[in-house]
């Protein structure tokens, strides 16, 4: 008796995918329609009310002012519903699949890995999806009211859904990453908060990129005014820089609208974890990444961070300090008022502690850089590198093919060739870098040396880090980086606080990259400041070459070791 | 159908599985006996294409699991061993689902449904929510369940594990109907006798390998070739003891008035040794040959360790 083929619904036919069906029927069901809408059509009637009447019926703002006025909180509610519990829900939903064991049901049907994915992405979120809905009546009452374009909406609610999609990817990841449910949700949680609350943060250093992982870009640069509808002479100032800030995004030499850049770098992160998802669909103890996976990543994300140092170092520098509000200079940080107080462009370049802050920025651009590369790497290493029984099992497949090894970009194969492309990759964004800014005078590294030593540390650290993860695995890789990279960075706050011990600490302190990397960027430009200045010019170098020579000799210990055990698991393989 | 050549199977440094050949032809009911811990699931989740061998060759329906995964699975239909169902779906909902990823056409969809429903006999509790079914319940579902798309080869992980004796009965028969209609089963179980009855042929696996496997008929005469012969006598008599002792195809005796001899002739020198029992005056109560059943086997083989 033959098999029954079927018929297979495509990935997009939405209302026939059969797990949007299931979560249909699972999670709206009638006491939900009424409980959930119940709850979502009262707090946006209440949020949306509350501002426009407290406001218009005062006669604080005029009825169109006060609908626009009561736009933000109903995104915002909107946000929390299916950013939020969207996200949770996706995580905490596909990782109660796969405990249970049902997921193994629905990996075992015929249909397209696509229709699996976007059947739970939108299923698993359907009663979000809903309240959501329901908040829609009041953001139309808004607009008509407060008489907002409609072009600028669809802009906002562009970038807010590809948020939400990169959001619930991350829940989607989340879960079929993690085993247990509740770890799920706080996993989803967790990376969240790291991507989209913490990562921006960088952007105030220049890479502005990471801002757009968000929707706050959009708002700022695009729909603000129709959000913003009364606000102080100050708030007005700082909406004016915000505005200036992302109207437009320099990106290389060009400059893009706020919109197309979110979009962008959303579907570059989307894309990785769409990876992820893939590949954990196909066979649950694939590697999370593939090597030319997080190869393709990395360099879609060297490209980010290049194009986003590229206006900044090829602006000169003497125009940055003119005027350091320009928009494709990228300096968030240094219009924040916690610094200056009343900001103000003029201010700011009277302001001593601001002019040393805009002369170090160079060198904290490339810490900044080496660090956002070594922490993208380290996360491919630690998902790309194959344990021990991992590589036997793959030397065994391959040879049961009659192949000698198992192939390089085989889940089994070591993640070194992967690593040094990797390195090669940031080697080459980091020497056009250089090239730049060296050209616009923002750096003046005295020789080669100086010039090479942030690159060396780089390379050198991630190369250890591949050996280490390979011979002991992620337990080892974490606990020697505790050791070596969290623990001396301890010590010597510690002195340094309690002593002024500032010559021992840095000795102390060459070991953890994190540290090590400031000794090194230091030679690029040296400091303005002149106590700065005189002990960087006195320790620094010995600091670096003792960085250098610790990472250098952790290598040559490591990186044989790496040899001697896979020389081990082949002869016990053969 | 199925078949296995050198299969392996490690988790790290454990190996559950070692070098496992295995060769189920079509129609056949195969069943995979072992303790826990034996590498039966391990078995059953390679063949289902759920997890990657670590090496050898697992064929299902000439379709290579590593290599051709979508085309063996749409041969196979699975159920693992503690059944989960989608608690929040009705009875007929959770079919629903899996006849439509299944991609069954709008139109047969209800009647294969009410088939799969009437087969396991949970027609009536079609609009019952999955989280109400007893466990019996949930298992005779998932069993529903995998025969909707009418799968060639059948994977049952301990199907009968949770269920009380009236749907274990229900269960085999029901296996028995899906061989009689071409299908062809594997099923795993630790209680022996729960597979002797309707399994065409067993394997037996511990730590990982496949200790011995064929037909029950042939196992039990591949492992026994003496014939256990029971003499039960009235009253204990020493005569008893010296003519089974004295005949040349005894090995052995033990017992005093249920004797348990080891035996190695046909049924015509055993009514031979009765008549010479009775002839000498001793009162035999039951003279029987005990045929060994899997159980006997399986701890004749000393399968009691796990791996």
């Amino acid at each position: 008796m033959a098999a029954r083929g079927g018929m297979q619904v495509s990935a997009w036919n939405l209302p026939r995918n059969p797990i949007l069906v299931k979560c249909l029927r699972a999670r709206l069901r009638p006491a939900h329609l009424f409980t959930h809408g119940l709850i979502s059509l009262v707090v946006a009637a209440f949020i949306f009310l509350s501002v426009y009447l407290s406001t218009s019926e005062r006669g604080v703002l005029d009825s169109e002012l006060a609908a626009r006025a009561a736009l933000l909180p109903l995104v915002i509610l909107q946000g929390v519903i299916l950013m939020f519990l969207g996200t949770g829900a996706v995580a905490s939903g596909v990782a109660l699949e796969r405990d249970s064991g049902v997921l193994d049901y629905t990996r075992m049907t015929p249909m397209s890995t696509a229709a699996k994915i976007v059947g739970y992405l939108f299923g698993l979120t359907i009663r979000e999806w809903y309240m959501f809905a329901l908040t829609i009546p009041f953001v139309v009452a808004a607009v008509v009211i407060g008489e907002i374009a409609l072009q600028k909406i669809f802009w906002l609610y562009l970038a807010f859904f590809s948020s939400v999609i990169l959001y619930h990817l991350t829940g989607f990841c989340a879960g079929m990453i993690s085993k247990k449910p509740r770890r799920a949700n706080w996993g989803a949680m967790i990376w969240v908060v790291l991507l989209y609350v913490f990562l921006p943060n960088f952007a105030r250093t220049g890479f502005t990129f990471l801002e757009f992982l968000t929707v706050r870009p959009t708002i700022y640069g695009m729909v603000q005014e129709e959000f913003f509808a009364r606000m102080s002479q100050w708030d007005q100032a700082e909406m004016a820089v915000r505005a200036r800030q992302w109207q437009e995004v320099a990106f290389f030499g060009t400059t893009l609208s706020p919109l197309v850049f979110t979009l962008l770098v959303q579907a570059v992160a989307c894309l990785a974890f769409l990876l992820v998802i893939t590949r954990k669909w196909r066979q649950e103890t694939n590697h999370a990444f593939s090597k030319v996976g997080a190869m393709t990543v990395f360099l879609l994300f060297q490209v980010l961070l290049l194009g986003s140092l590229w206006p900044i170092f090829g602006t000169p520098h003497e125009e940055i300090l003119r005027d350091p509000t320009l928009p494709e200079a990228g300096m968030q940080v240094f219009h924040s008022s916690s610094f200056f107080g009343a900001w103000s462009p003029e201010s700011t370049a009277r302001s001593p502690f601001a002019a040393g802050l805009l002369s170090a920025r160079p060198r904290v651009l490339i810490y900044v850089f080496f660090l956002l590369s070594g922490l993208l790497a380290l996360l491919f290493i630690n998902t790309t590198t194959p344990s021990g029984p991992t590589y036997q099992k793959s030397l065994r497949r391959a040879r049961k093919h009659g192949r000698a090894d198992v192939p390089i970009l085989g889940d089994g194969a070591s993640s070194l060739p992967a690593v040094l492309v990797m390195v090669t990759a940031t080697a080459l964004s980091y020497v056009l870098v250089m090239w730049l800014a060296h050209r616009n005078g923002h750096l003046n590294p005295p020789g080669l040396w100086e010039m090479a030593a942030p690159f060396l540390l780089f390379a050198t650290v991630l190369l250890y880090s591949q050996a280490l993860r390979e011979c002991w695995g992620a337990r080892g890789l974490l606990l020697a980086g505790f050791v070596l990279w969290v623990v001396p960075a301890m010590v010597a706050l510690i002195l340094l606080a309690a002593w002024d011990e500032a010559v021992t600490a840095g000795w102390i302190a060459t070991s953890s990259p994190l540290m090590a990397g400031i000794y090194v960027v230091e030679g690029l430009a040296p400091s303005d400041h002149e106590f700065a200045m005189r002990f960087a010019a006195e320790h620094y170098p010995a600091f670096t070459r003792l960085a250098l020579g610790i990472s250098t000799g952790l290598c040559l210990i490591f990186l044989p070791l790496l040899r001697r055990a896979r020389a081990r698991i082949r002869a016990a393989s053969a | 159908m199925i078949a296995t050549r050198d299969l392996r199977v490690d988790y790290g440094a454990v190996t559950a599985v070692h070098g496992l050949d295995l060769e189920i032809s079509e129609g056949e009911i195969f069943g995979l006996i072992g303790p826990n811990g034996a590498g039966k699931t391990s078995t059953i989740r390679v063949l289902a294409t759920l997890l990657e061998p670590t090496y050898g060759d697992v064929l299902i329906g000439g379709h290579d699991v590593a290599e051709e995964p979508e085309e063996a699975r749409a041969l196979l239909g699975y159920m693992p061993d503690w059944a989960p169902v989608h608690d929040d779906l009705k009875v007929w909902e959770f079919m629903d689902f899996f006849a439509c990823a299944h991609g069954l056409p709008p139109a047969d969809r209800k009647r294969r449904i009410a088939a799969c429903l009437d087969l396991v006999e949970l027609s009536s509790k079609r609009n019952e929510f999955a989280r109400n079914l007893s466990r019996g319940m949930k298992q005779r579902l998932v069993l529903a369940k995998t025969l909707l798309h009418e799968p060639r080869v059948l994977l049952l992980d301990e199907p009968a594990s949770g269920l009380d004796p009236r749907a274990r009965i229900e269960l085999r028969e029901i296996l028995k109907e899906l061989v009689g209609r071409g299908r062809t089963v594997l099923v795993s179980s630790h209680i022996l006798t729960e597979l002797a009855d309707f399994c065409t042929a067993v394997g037996i696996m511990e730590k990982g390998r496949m200790v011995v496997s064929g037909k029950v008929d042939e196992i039990v005469r591949r492992l026994t070739p003496r014939k256990e012969l029971i003499v039960e006598i009235l009253e204990q008599d020493e005569r008893a003891l010296e003519i089974i002792r004295s005949d040349p195809r005894v090995s052995d005796v033990s017992g005093e008035r249920f004797l348990e001899v080891s035996f190695d002739g046909d049924d015509e020198d055993a009514s031979r040794l009765l008549a010479r029992l009775v002839s000498s005056g001793v009162k035999v109560k039951a003279f029987h040959e005990r045929r060994p059943d899997l159980e006997d086997i399986f701890m004749r083989i000393g399968a009691r360790e796990v791996s």
